[in-house]
């Protein structure tokens, strides 16, 4: 015990005075002072005037007959890929055809007219305050991953809407429109606020107006004993926080909720006509000008496999057998569309949210006729006849269905059915679209309002067309704003994939993203992408570390930090 | 001297980074809001709760419990009812929740209610039978939602001067209900 040093009052402040010293160096500490003071910073808020509005259509599907552009310009590098396709014809088949529109060589559905508010437009028209972000490599593959990375690029991190509900005053955090399918797994599941905030979810079986609303339109008296309440809160340290979020729920109410109810129905009407209007004039469209028949049984063919023939036909992992495919139309419905984009106009409208995620549902009551499953089909050779043919088994019996549900993860969608329902779908999509941003328009919020439409990743087809896999390699992202001028397309990408992939080579473009030269050599990160609308909604970007594809320049305006290239990789 | 002006610095430094650090209550979620006020409500309360609270898992929090099946008369697994009102998306709501214009409407709705229930008003009325004074009646049904604190004298006179006299007990019952503090467990 004599040998044991021995402490007095000076060895104790000094070692107090070393662990203190040592609090405030940290890195702990000085972590968390930063973040607390980022959380301070961040709910300073008031600054955020800008609404955004995310458009998921969770499954990917195939992009290249809308808004994923694989010619920058008429004669960019191009390799066809025969799944690859945006026209029809007896005469010529399939063909990637363009229009010029906006600059660039753009899908033929861009051409189509539609009649929005007693207006003649084309689908075109929806680009041109927009910029269409393509080529970008996600990293890696799978679709909740993917999907989530969409709002919070940094896995776990604080996501785009957490951060937007943070800075938001308005009543609602985001408001997340569920798909059928999606989960939490996808992306509402990523929303993180740096406030610790919780989303407003939304299921898809649910009345939009009657959740987030029902309670309210229920309540007949408003009275008004907010003091008393506060004294029965006493000295809780959370008073500051209810008493603010008792005064965005009297906010509310004092809307009018019960008058506001028959604006979000009459907004679902207009919608619901206009849909009903797009349906009406399918038939007058490119892509259902020609009939589009099926190959009938028995074919010959050397090949055994009936992918071989009959891929293209692939449907739901069976052959549709459809006279003419436009057929698988005829009573197609939009389950929750015309609500979706109600909502979301109403709740912008009247200043409730700052942040929507609408999670698109795929299309529903499609019509498959004469469908056969693999094992009904064998290859035989007829008397007489040297070439085998492909049959339907004796005994076996097609079938027929009229209430089939789209996948928008189109992996057993061959290019038939492909090119008929996600023309259709896109095109009805876009009349909705139209008129969501017209009507933004009208009452001057398009200007503060950023509409991204996206998807986890592109589409690479198979080279028997039976449908189409993951294309992580090549993300597009769109964002329209009329606080852009004009559209702007960048990104750079390949004319061929880099590699083969068995079985299936992929040798056609389809949007495999390329390296930049503005980006030191590497390829565009979808950080990139977040850093970019963070840049069009005067907000900091959660991912500043990269920067943002396009600024301010003092004399130009706003320019492209990027280039949008197809690069000729001799595939 | 200098040494504790350096000690002073670096404790009130600490303090001013621990105080800005910002967080939200963690609010009970649907399951605990709903044992606290079927106890003050009663029994007759259950059927109103199950309409207006239980269902509402995004703004109340508590996912459903798989384990708590009760089965339905259909065959197959679709017939199976979970304690999920809108069924197994349910699995995944938050365990709590934080304060929110949402939940704080559900709760109005709720409250009133319960408050507007002659059976559930009547039950949690009770604990008031052997009560003489006014003022100790505001005083025990303040217990019933903050058992472990008392109103002032002040405090008591200025609820009996601002609520109204006809409906006091369902004015009273309601925004005892709707105060926020006792929803934090």
């Amino acid at each position: 015990m004599e040998d044991m040093p021995k402490n007095n009052r000076r060895d104790f402040n000094k070692l107090g005075l070393m662990l203190g010293v040592n609090t405030l160096l940290d890195p702990l500490t000085i972590l968390s002072t930063a973040q607390a003071q980022s959380a301070l910073n961040n709910s300073n808020v008031g600054a955020l005037e800008m609404s955004y509005v995310q458009i998921n259509l969770y499954g990917s599907p195939s992009r290249w007959y809308f808004d994923s552009i694989l010619k920058p310009k008429e004669f960019s590098p191009f390799k066809k890929e025969e799944m690859i396709s945006t026209t029809y014809s007896k005469k010529s088949g399939f063909q990637y055809e363009h229009i010029n529109m906006h600059g660039i060589a753009a899908p033929m559905l861009w051409n189509e007219n539609i009649k929005i508010l007693n207006q003649k437009k084309n689908i075109g028209s929806l680009f041109e305050n927009s910029m269409i972000i393509r080529g970008c490599n996600m990293g890696a593959d799978g679709h909740d991953l993917n999907s989530r990375k969409l709002v919070a690029p940094f896995s776990g991190e604080v996501s785009l809407t957490g951060q937007l509900s943070d800075l938001s005053h308005l009543p609602l955090t985001t408001v997340q429109l569920m798909q059928k399918i999606s989960s939490q797994a996808s992306a509402p599941g990523a929303f993180k606020s740096h406030q610790g905030q919780s989303p407003v979810n939304i299921k898809h079986s649910q009345d939009y107006f009657q959740a987030l609303f029902g309670s309210v339109q229920k309540e007949k008296t408003q009275s008004n004993y907010s003091e008393i309440i506060k004294l029965l809160n006493k000295n809780s340290s959370h008073k500051p926080l209810f008493q603010s979020t008792r005064a965005n729920a009297k906010d509310l109410l004092k809307k009018n909720i019960n008058l506001l109810s028959g604006e979000y129905e009459e907004l679902v009407k207009k919608y619901t006509t206009i849909i009903d209007q797009a349906i009406g004039t399918l038939s007058k469209t490119f892509f259902m000008k020609e009939k589009l028949g099926g190959i009938e049984l028995p074919i010959t063919s050397t090949n055994a496999n009936p992918h071989s023939i009959l891929g293209p036909q692939m449907f739901s992992g069976y052959f549709a057998g459809n006279d003419d495919f436009r057929s698988m139309v005829k009573k197609i419905e939009f389950p929750k569309m015309a609500e979706q984009f109600a909502i979301s106009e109403f709740l912008i409208k009247n200043k409730i949210t700052s942040s929507i995620l609408m999670m698109m549902i795929p299309p529903e009551h499609l019509n498959i006729e004469n469908a056969l499953e693999l094992d009904q089909i064998s290859q035989v050779r007829i008397k007489n006849n040297i070439e085998p043919k492909l049959v339907r088994k004796k005994g076996t019996k097609s079938f027929n269905e009229s209430d089939e549900e789209f996948n928008f993860d189109t992996h057993q969608t061959g290019h038939y059915p492909d090119f008929i329902v996600n023309n259709t779908y896109f095109y009805v999509f876009s009349h909705c679209l139209l008129m969501f941003k017209e009507n933004l328009r009208k009452i001057k919020k398009m200007d503060k309002t950023i509409i991204h439409l996206t998807t986890e990743f592109e589409r690479t087809p198979k080279i028997d067309q039976a449908g189409s896999d993951h294309g992580w390699q090549g993300h597009t992202s769109t964002i329209i704003t009329d606080k852009l001028s004009g559209l702007h397309l960048m990104g750079n990408i390949y004319t061929s994939s880099p590699y083969f992939e068995t079985p299936n080579k992929r040798v056609g473009t389809w949007g495999f993203g390329a390296p930049h030269q503005e980006l030191k050599g590497r390829h565009l990160s979808y950080r990139n992408i977040m850093s970019s609308m963070s840049y069009l909604m005067g907000v900091d970007s959660i991912t500043s570390i990269d920067p943002s594809l396009i600024y301010m320049d003092k004399t130009a305006g706003l320019k492209k930090r990027i280039s949008a290239i197809n690069i000729d990789n001799q595939r | 001297m200098i040494k504790i002006i350096i000690m002073i610095f670096i404790f009130s430094s600490s303090a001013i980074s621990a105080n800005s650090l910002m967080f939200q209550p963690r609010m009970g979620n649907k399951y605990y809001v709903n044992s606290v006020l079927e106890n003050i409500y009663g029994p007759e309360s259950k059927i109103i709760l199950q309409k207006a609270l239980l269902p509402y898992s995004d703004f109340f929090g508590g996912p459903c419990d798989p384990y708590e099946v009760v089965l339905s008369k259909k065959k197959g697994s679709s017939g199976t009812l979970y304690k999920c009102f809108n069924g197994m998306p349910d699995l995944r709501s938050h365990m709590i929740s934080q304060p929110s214009t949402l939940r704080t409407m559900q709760m109005k709705n709720l409250c009133q209610k319960l408050s507007q229930d002659q059976k559930t008003l009547k039950f949690s009325l009770k604990v008031l039978n052997n009560v003489k004074e006014f003022k100790d009646k505001i005083q025990s049904y303040y217990h019933s939602f903050y058992p472990w604190d008392n109103l002032s004298n002040s405090e008591i006179e200025n609820i009996i001067k601002t609520l109204n006299k006809k409906y006091f007990w369902k004015t009273y019952s309601e925004l005892l209900c709707q105060s926020e503090r006792w929803q934090i467990p």
